[in-house]
C-alpha cells in the first residue's frame, strides 16, 4: 500500500491536540458551597453503576480519534497496488455514415459508445485508454489517458461521421499504438462483419437492417421546356414496395408521388415529369420509415438559381432588355420605369436602359446601355450621341477576358443606327466592341469598385443585335461576369472537396454544415477547397466588397456503401505478439472511509447529544 | 451580614403581618396564655369546695345563699411565656448568594415581634461553634423590640457550629414557652441532642430549616470539585450528571424527612422556609398550616 500523499498523517498531529483540549476541558471546575453534606449524603442514593459505563467518559474523545485518524487517512490517499490488474485499452470506433442506422433507439455509433464507456467505467484504475476515431478522417482522439473521467468525457463528445470510414488508416494507428505498447489490447467497436481478425476484439454494434436509399437525383428540361426530375432507388432489409414523393422549393406539401416496388440490393430508376419551367430547389424523399433516415432523401439545388442573384432593370419603357435577360434564365428579375427609380438598393445586379441616374448604385455589378449623361461614380463619361458610319465590329483581342466573355459569339460585326460616344477616361476597362473607332461595348470597375458593364447604343437601334442569337449568348455572358458561378455544382457526396470559387471583391467565405458548426475556407486563392462530411445542406455564403452577402445552396449525400447495413469486410489484424500480464491496477476508492468518517462524526455528535439531554 | 436586615421598612412589613395574623387566625402567641392551672385572672373558671384557709373574698356568697354551702370560685390562670429563638450562625448560612442568613434573621424578628406584641419574653440566641450566644434577652414589650431587634442586624455568619453542643448547656427554662431553631441543619453533627434536652424541658419546639434555591435545585452540571464553606478540607468531587442530581435531590428529602421525623416525634414542629421565599407565606401558610400559628 502507497500514499498519494504521506504527508496527510501530520492530520494525526490533531490527536495530542485533541486529547489536550480534553483534558482541559474535563478538567473539574472548583466551586465552594455552603455545604457539601447534601452532595456527600447523595452518594448513599447512586445506583450502581455498570463499569462499561466508565467508557461513556471518554467515548467522545475515542470516537473523535478515530475521527481524525481516519481524516489523516483520506488526506494521506492511500492505493493499493494489485499487479497485473489493470489494462491497456485501444479503441478503434468506426464513425462512419452507417453507424447512423438506427435500433432500438439509438444509433449504432451511440451503442458503440456507450460500450466504450461502460468498457472504461468498469476497468481497473491504473489502466490506460486510447481511442481512434475512423471518420472522415482518422484521428487519434486521446492516448494513454489514465483518467477515466477524462476519457469518458471525450468518449461522450465524439459525434458520428457521414462518410465512408477509412478503418485501413485506424487499422494502422492501431498497429503503431500495439508495437508501442505490446500489452495493449485492441478493441474495435463497428459494425462491420469481419471474416478474421487478429489480436482485436471486434465489439459488433450492427443492429437495424431495414434501410431505403436514393441515390442519383437528377433534373433536366424537357424538349417542350418541362422539368424532369429522375433517380434511383435501392432496399437493403428485404423487398419492398416504398413510396418516393417530390417536394418543390423547401415545401412539405407534396408536388408529386410516386409509388416503387424494389427489389433488395437492386437499384431501380424513376422520374417525374413536370410541367415546371424553373424551380430553386426540390427533394426526392421515400416516404416509408426505415432504420436510416439520411439517404431516404434528397434535395438538389438549381445551379443556375444558386449562381445567380436579385436584379433590378430600371428601363424607360423598352422591353428589349427584359425579353433578353429572361430568355437566358434571370428569374429574380425587378423591372421598373425611370420615373420609379428611387435609388433603389439590396440588388446584385443594376441594369440602367435607355436612362442614367444621377449617381451610380454603391453596390452590386451596374450595367448602363445607351447612357446619355455622366453619372457620378460610374468609369465613363458621356460626349455625344454620333449616327453610325459603319458596323459595329467585335473585339478581336486575344486576350483572356475577352475571349471569355465574347464565347459563343458567332458574327463579327453587326449593323447600328446610332451610338453614344463615351470616354472611358483611361481606367482599367476591356472593350469588346467598338464603332467607329469609339467603344461601344467594355466593362470595368465603377468608382466603388464593382463591375461595370456598358453598351453604348440602345437596343432598339440595331434590330441585327437584337434579334440575334449573339445578343442572348452576350447578356448570358455579361450575366455570368456579374454574377460569377460561386460552386461548379450543387450535389455533392460525404468526404468529397466542395471547391470555392473566390469571387473577385469577395472579403469572407463562411460555410454553415447542417449542423450549424460554421467554417471560413481560406480565400487567398481562387478556389478554396472544403471537406464537405456531413449529409444535408451546406449554405455557403460570401461577403463581398460592396457589403453584399451572397448565399449558394449546396447538398451532400450519404455514400453509397455506408447505406448497406450489413457490409462484411475481410479482416481486421494487428500483427506481433502481445506481451503478457497487465498493467499496475490501483484501489483509491475512500469511499468506504469516508462511510465510517461520517458514522464516527454521528455517533459523536449522538453522544453530545446524549449528554446534553443527560443533563437537563 | 447585610446590616440593614431589620430596618424600618422590615419593621412595617412585620407590623403587616401581624395584622394579617390577628386577622386570620389565633395563635400560639396570639391573646394571654393560659395555663393549666388556676389562677388570678379576671376570667371565671370554675367552683370548689372551700377548704380551710383559702382566699375568703373569692368565696361566692351568691352560691352560699342558695346552697348554704361555702363554694370557692376559681379563675383561670396566666402565664407569660419565654420564646428562645436560636439562630445558626455558621459560615454555610450565609456563603453565596443564598442569602439565608437574612431569611433566618427576618423569620426570628417577626417570631420575636409577634411574641413581644402578645407580652411574652423573647431572647434570641446565636448558635456559635458550641456556644448559645445571648444577643437579645429577655425582651418584653414593643418598645423593647424596636430598642432591640437593630441587634440582630450585628450577628456575624462565620465559622463552624454544633446545635447540640450550644444548646445543651444553655439555659433553656422549663415548660414556659417555645424555643425556635432556625438553622440551614447542613451537617453531620447531631442535633437531635438539642431537641431531646427541649423536648425533656417541657419546651414546645419549632424547627425552621432554611435552604437556598441552589441548596433545593442545584444548578451546577458537569465536573464539580465543590468546597464545603465551613471545612475546606471537606469536599465533593464528581460529573454531575441527571443521575447525581437525582440522587441528590433523595439525600435532600431524606435530611429535611429526618429533621422533620425528629421535631414531630418530640412533639415539635418543623418547617422548610426557602431562603427566596415571602415571609407572608413562611407565616401565613406554612406555620399555619403546620399548626404553629391555630
Amino acid at each position: 500500500m502507497t500514499f498519494l500523499f504521506p504527508l496527510g498523517f501530520l492530520a494525526l498531529l490533531g490527536i495530542p491536540v485533541l486529547i489536550l483540549i480534553y483534558i482541559i476541558k474535563n478538567r473539574y471546575t472548583e466551586q465552594t458551597v455552603t455545604s457539601t453534606y447534601l452532595w456527600t449524603l447523595s452518594e448513599k442514593f447512586l445506583r450502581r453503576r455498570i463499569p462499561i459505563n466508565r467508557l461513556t467518559g471518554i467515548l467522545s474523545l475515542i470516537l473523535q480519534i478515530l475521527a481524525v485518524i481516519l481524516i489523516a487517512v483520506i488526506v494521506a490517499h492511500p492505493v493499493i497496488t494489485l499487479p497485473g490488474a489493470a489494462q491497456a485499452y485501444c479503441f478503434v470506433l468506426d464513425a462512419s455514415g452507417s453507424m447512423n442506422i438506427e435500433y432500438e433507439g439509438s444509433t449504432r455509433f451511440e451503442e458503440g459508445r456507450q460500450k466504450i464507456k461502460d468498457m472504461i467505467n468498469g476497468s481497473v484504475k491504473g489502466s490506460t485508454y486510447t481511442l481512434i476515431c475512423a471518420g472522415a478522417t482518422t484521428e487519434t482522439v486521446f492516448e494513454g489517458y489514465t483518467d477515466k473521467e477524462r476519457a469518458v468525457e471525450a468518449v461522450d463528445e465524439l459525434e458520428s461521421g457521414y462518410t465512408a470510414a477509412g478503418l485501413g488508416d485506424a487499422l494502422i494507428e492501431a498497429q503503431k499504438y500495439f508495437n508501442d505498447n505490446p500489452r495493449a489490447h485492441t478493441y474495435l467497436i463497428t459494425d462491420k462483419v469481419y471474416a478474421d481478425s487478429q489480436n482485436v476484439d471486434i465489439i459488433n454494434v450492427g443492429g437495424g437492417a431495414v434501410n431505403y436509399a436514393l441515390r442519383d437525383a437528377a433534373y433536366e428540361y424537357t424538349a417542350d421546356g418541362g422539368l424532369k426530375v429522375s433517380g434511383k432507388a435501392v432496399s437493403y432489409g428485404g423487398d419492398a414496395e416504398v413510396e418516393i414523393g417530390l417536394y418543390f422549393n423547401g415545401s412539405d406539401e407534396e408536388y408529386s408521388v410516386l409509388s416503387l416496388q424494389l427489389s433488395e440490393g437492386e437499384e431501380k430508376a424513376f422520374e417525374f415529369g413536370t410541367g415546371l419551367s424553373d424551380f430553386e430547389s426540390f427533394e426526392l424523399r421515400i416516404n416509408d420509415g426505415d432504420d436510416l433516415g439520411l439517404d431516404s432523401s434528397v434535395t438538389v439545388f438549381n445551379k443556375s438559381r444558386e449562381n445567380s442573384s436579385d436584379t433590378l432593370l430600371v428601363s424607360d419603357g423598352s422591353i428589349y432588355m427584359e425579353a433578353a435577360l429572361r430568355s437566358v434564365g434571370v428569374t429574380n428579375l425587378t423591372v421598373i420605369k425611370a420615373e420609379e427609380y428611387e435609388g433603389q438598393t439590396g440588388y446584385g445586379l443594376y441594369i440602367f436602359e435607355n436612362f442614367v441616374p444621377e449617381i451610380t448604385p454603391a453596390e452590386g455589378s451596374v450595367w448602363y446601355i445607351n447612357p446619355d449623361k455622366s453619372p457620378e461614380g460610374a468609369n465613363f463619361s458621356f460626349q455625344t450621341e454620333v449616327e453610325a458610319n459603319g458596323a459595329a465590329v467585335y473585339s478581336t483581342s486575344t486576350k483572356t477576358t475577352v475571349r471569355k466573355m465574347l464565347e459563343g459569339v458567332t458574327a463579327d460585326s453587326f449593323l447600328l443606327k446610332r451610338f453614344v460616344k463615351l470616354g472611358t477616361g483611361g481606367g482599367d476597362f476591356t472593350v469588346y466592341a467598338t464603332c467607329d473607332g469609339s467603344p461601344l461595348m467594355f466593362s470595368g470597375a465603377n468608382a466603388y469598385g464593382n463591375r461595370e458593364v456598358v453598351m453604348a447604343f440602345s437596343l432598339r437601334d440595331s434590330a441585327a443585335f437584337t434579334l440575334s442569337l449573339d445578343c442572348t449568348t452576350l447578356i448570358s455572358n455579361f450575366i455570368n461576369y456579374s454574377f460569377p458561378e460561386v460552386v461548379d455544382s450543387t450535389a455533392y457526396v460525404c468526404g468529397d472537396i466542395l471547391p470555392v470559387n473566390v469571387l473577385p471583391g469577395c472579403k469572407n467565405i463562411r460555410i454553415v454544415a447542417p449542423s450549424g458548426k460554421e467554417s471560413y475556407p481560406d480565400i487567398s486563392t481562387t478556389v478554396s477547397e472544403y471537406l464537405v462530411s456531413e449529409v444535408g445542406a451546406y449554405k455557403i455564403y460570401l461577403t463581398m466588397a460592396d457589403g453584399i452577402e451572397r448565399e449558394v445552396n449546396v447538398y451532400s449525400t450519404l455514400p453509397e456503401e455506408e447505406s448497406v447495413p450489413l457490409c462484411e469486410e475481410e479482416a481486421f489484424k494487428i500483427t506481433g505478439t502481445p506481451q503478457a500480464g497487465g498493467l499496475a491496477g490501483f484501489y483509491d476508492d475512500l469511499l468506504a472511509v469516508f462511510i465510517i468518517l461520517a458514522v464516527l462524526v454521528a455517533a459523536d455528535f449522538g453522544v453530545y447529544c446524549y449528554e446534553q439531554y443527560q443533563l437537563r | 451580614m447585610n446590616p440593614l436586615v431589620v430596618n424600618e421598612e422590615f419593621l412595617a412589613e412585620i407590623e403587616l403581618l401581624q395584622t394579617l395574623l390577628k386577622n386570620n387566625v389565633a395563635g400560639r402567641f396570639g391573646g394571654n396564655h393560659q395555663s393549666k392551672t388556676f389562677g388570678s385572672s379576671p376570667e371565671f373558671a370554675d367552683y370548689r369546695d372551700y377548704i380551710p384557709g383559702d382566699d375568703i373574698t373569692k368565696l361566692d356568697w351568691n352560691a352560699y345563699a342558695r346552697f348554704e354551702k361555702l363554694y370557692l370560685k376559681l379563675y383561670l390562670d396566666e402565664r407569660q411565656v419565654h420564646t428562645r429563638i436560636y439562630i445558626d450562625a455558621s459560615r454555610s448560612m450565609s456563603y453565596g448568594k443564598g442569602k439565608k442568613e437574612v431569611q433566618a434573621v427576618k423569620i426570628a424578628a417577626a417570631l420575636a415581634y409577634i411574641s413581644v406584641c402578645e407580652m411574652d419574653r423573647v431572647s434570641v440566641y446565636v448558635i456559635r461553634e458550641n456556644r448559645a450566644e445571648e444577643v437579645i434577652s429577655n425582651m418584653l414589650g414593643r418598645e423593647a423590640f424596636y430598642n432591640n431587634i437593630g441587634k440582630l442586624n450585628d450577628i456575624v455568619f462565620d465559622g463552624n457550629s454544633s446545635i447540640s453542643e450550644a444548646i445543651l448547656p444553655s439555659t433553656v427554662g422549663y415548660g414556659d414557652g417555645l424555643s425556635v431553631i432556625i438553622s440551614d441543619f447542613l451537617t453531620d453533627n447531631d442535633f437531635s441532642a438539642a431537641i431531646d434536652h427541649l423536648a425533656t424541658k417541657k419546651r414546645d419546639i419549632l424547627c425552621i430549616q432554611v435552604l437556598s434555591r441552589e441548596e433545593l435545585n442545584p444548578k451546577s452540571r458537569g465536573k464539580m470539585h465543590f468546597f464545603d464553606s465551613e471545612d475546606p478540607a471537606k469536599f465533593y468531587r464528581k460529573n454531575i450528571n441527571r443521575e447525581i442530581i437525582r440522587a441528590y435531590k433523595q439525600a435532600l428529602a431524606y435530611a429535611t424527612g429526618r429533621i422533620r421525623e425528629q421535631c414531630l416525634s418530640r412533639g415539635g414542629y418543623y418547617i422548610l422556609a426557602a431562603s427566596h421565599e415571602p415571609l407572608g407565606d413562611i407565616f401565613l401558610d406554612k406555620l399555619v398550616s403546620t399548626g404553629v400559628i391555630k
